[in-house]
């Protein structure tokens, strides 16, 4: 669902543009910037969900709506970069590489409390996603009910994105990387796969942040540029190897 | 005696668009239903209505008596399978995980004993026990059918819908995943729909036909009945001879306008 992840990646920043450039926002003082990254990584869900509705609920359907989406949203940042100052180009940048520096208690603990209300669930019908990661028809024949199964992962989902998003800025590649390494190490049933994806992707924030404080210390680097440099050869290197294999 | 299976009067339309028809069919238990028919005749769509993947404009499908419809979609999977026409090829799962997942709809999070004996038995029932940890997408078109099969079997329906399950098998591999479905229908008293292109291998299998043109029923019956010369003119547009000296008729194509000349 690396898709989702990047199309709300995307939307969060058009948010955080807005709060950055215009000073507009659901939500004032600290929470200006988080409230409005939260609120559109939100809309996009929502609008990937009315057209996936509209079209029929299909994997295929969801990726192509998240890429219209991650498009119409990244114009948008676009012009608030455009017509912003190069102060506030500067903060919506910044922005956008990611960090956990800002991280406070209060924050991690709503963070907590989002992924322990919703993480047994998604362990709970971890079933239903191994049949789904077998297609939309297998999952039906298997009594998955498809429809309603992936517009509740999906909100899920985007909760979880959004809701660690809005307190990071974009830290990229995690998402994508961490399932996929599990998934070669371990398999694909998603019963040990969700847990050990999101253990996974823990180890390499801690790593790449270690990583982005000592590199060059004092100076932090922004934890989302290691990510990138580390996570993706990593990747690449595993991909290629499975491929020859 | 009801019917494992039975299709009364279906419709579906996409959009305005009417695809089937006033389809009328019975499948009794240990039946072999071969659906066949030129492309684009509606066999996918018939299977994926009686599935409940896709919702009939009218019309009712009814499993041991009960109407789909009013069943959960888990009973669904209780009481009938369904192998795609092309599966396996995007999952990252081994062979025993697959076959695995035909057991899901008796599942809450746990695998029980009893649940892996189910699925070593179909292993060794499709010979694929030595294929157990291989990945699925690694595997020849043939093993992989035979996967899918398998994973029907641990779902342990009455009823089986497989949706062109041959088309990229050599002739050995056709007839060996026809073999299989054979002895499932004999020894367990499956119900088995099968959507089939090659009519000489429907019609050694299958014990009724039931033939689609432009998504109504043209012909249904024996094998015997049904395979003529004259309905493979009208349905497929084609001239050939159907012979009859095997114990089941067979057709040969013949080139246009040689039929008087070669045959």
């Amino acid at each position: 669902m690396w898709y989702s992840f990047v199309e709300k990646n995307s939307a969060a920043t058009t948010g955080a543009s807005i709060a950055i450039v215009l000073g507009a926002g659901v939500a004032g003082g600290e929470f200006l910037v988080i409230g409005n990254a939260f609120l559109f990584a939100l809309l996009a869900a929502l609008a990937i969900y009315g057209m996936a509705r509209y079209r029929g609920i299909g994997s295929e359907t969801m990726v192509l709506a998240g890429i219209a989406v991650m498009y119409l949203f990244s114009a948008v940042t676009s012009l608030l970069q455009y017509v912003g100052s190069a102060e506030q180009l500067q903060a919506v940048v910044f922005w956008t590489f990611g960090s956990v520096d800002k991280s406070t208690w209060p924050k991690l603990a709503i963070v907590s409390l989002v992924l322990a209300c919703t993480v047994p669930y998604l362990l709970y019908r971890a079933w239903d996603l191994n049949a789904l990661a077998e297609g939309d028809e297998v999952a039906a024949s298997l009594g998955v009910p498809v429809e309603r199964s992936m517009m509740v992962m999906m909100m899920i989902a985007s909760l979880i994105t959004a809701v660690i998003i809005c307190f990071t800025g974009t830290i990229g590649f995690i998402g994508l990387v961490a399932p996929h390494i599990t998934r070669m190490v371990i398999g694909g049933d998603f019963r040990t796969l969700l847990p050990a994806s999101g253990l996974v992707g823990a180890l390499l924030l801690l790593s790449a942040d270690s990583i982005a404080r000592s590199v060059l210390a004092p100076q932090v680097l922004p934890v989302g540029i290691v990510t990138a440099f580390l996570g993706v050869p990593f990747f690449i290197y595993l991909f290629l190897r499975r491929r020859n294999a | 005696m009801t019917a494992r299976l039975s299709v009364e009067d279906l419709t579906f339309a996409y959009r305005d668009r009417e695809v089937l028809r006033g389809i009328t069919f019975p499948v009794a238990a240990g039946e072999v239903l071969g659906l066949v028919g030129p492309n684009g005749c509606g066999k996918t769509t018939l299977i994926r209505c009686v599935d409940g993947m896709l919702t009939p404009s009218g019309g009712r499908v009814l499993l041991s008596g009960r109407e789909i419809r009013t069943m959960h979609r888990r009973e669904v999977a209780r009481a009938m399978a369904y192998v795609p026409q092309s599966a396996g090829n995007r999952t990252s799962s081994t062979v025993f995980e697959t076959v695995l997942m035909g057991r899901r709809p008796y599942l809450s999070w746990t695998v029980s004993p009893e649940d892996e004996e189910k699925v070593a038995k179909a292993l060794d029932l499709l010979d694929l026990r030595g294929l157990a940890l291989r990945k699925v997408a690694e595997l020849s078109g043939g093993e992989r059918q035979r996967v899918m099969i398998a994973r029907a079997v641990v779902q342990e329906t009455g009823v089986i819908l497989l949706d062109e399950p041959t088309s990229n098998l050599d002739v050995c591999h056709q007839m060996a995943v026809m073999e299989v479905l054979s002895g499932l229908a004999e020894e367990r008293g499956i119900a088995v729909v099968i959507a089939l292109h090659d009519l000489n291998l429907a019609a050694t299998y299958c014990h009724r036909l039931l033939v689609m043109k432009a998504g109504s029923v043209y012909g249904y019956g024996a094998p015997d009945e049904v395979l003529t010369e004259e309905m493979l003119e009208r349905v497929y547009g084609i001239q050939a001879v159907v012979k009859r000296d095997l114990s089941a008729p067979y057709m040969v194509p013949v080139r246009p306008g040689r039929l008087q000349g070669g045959a």
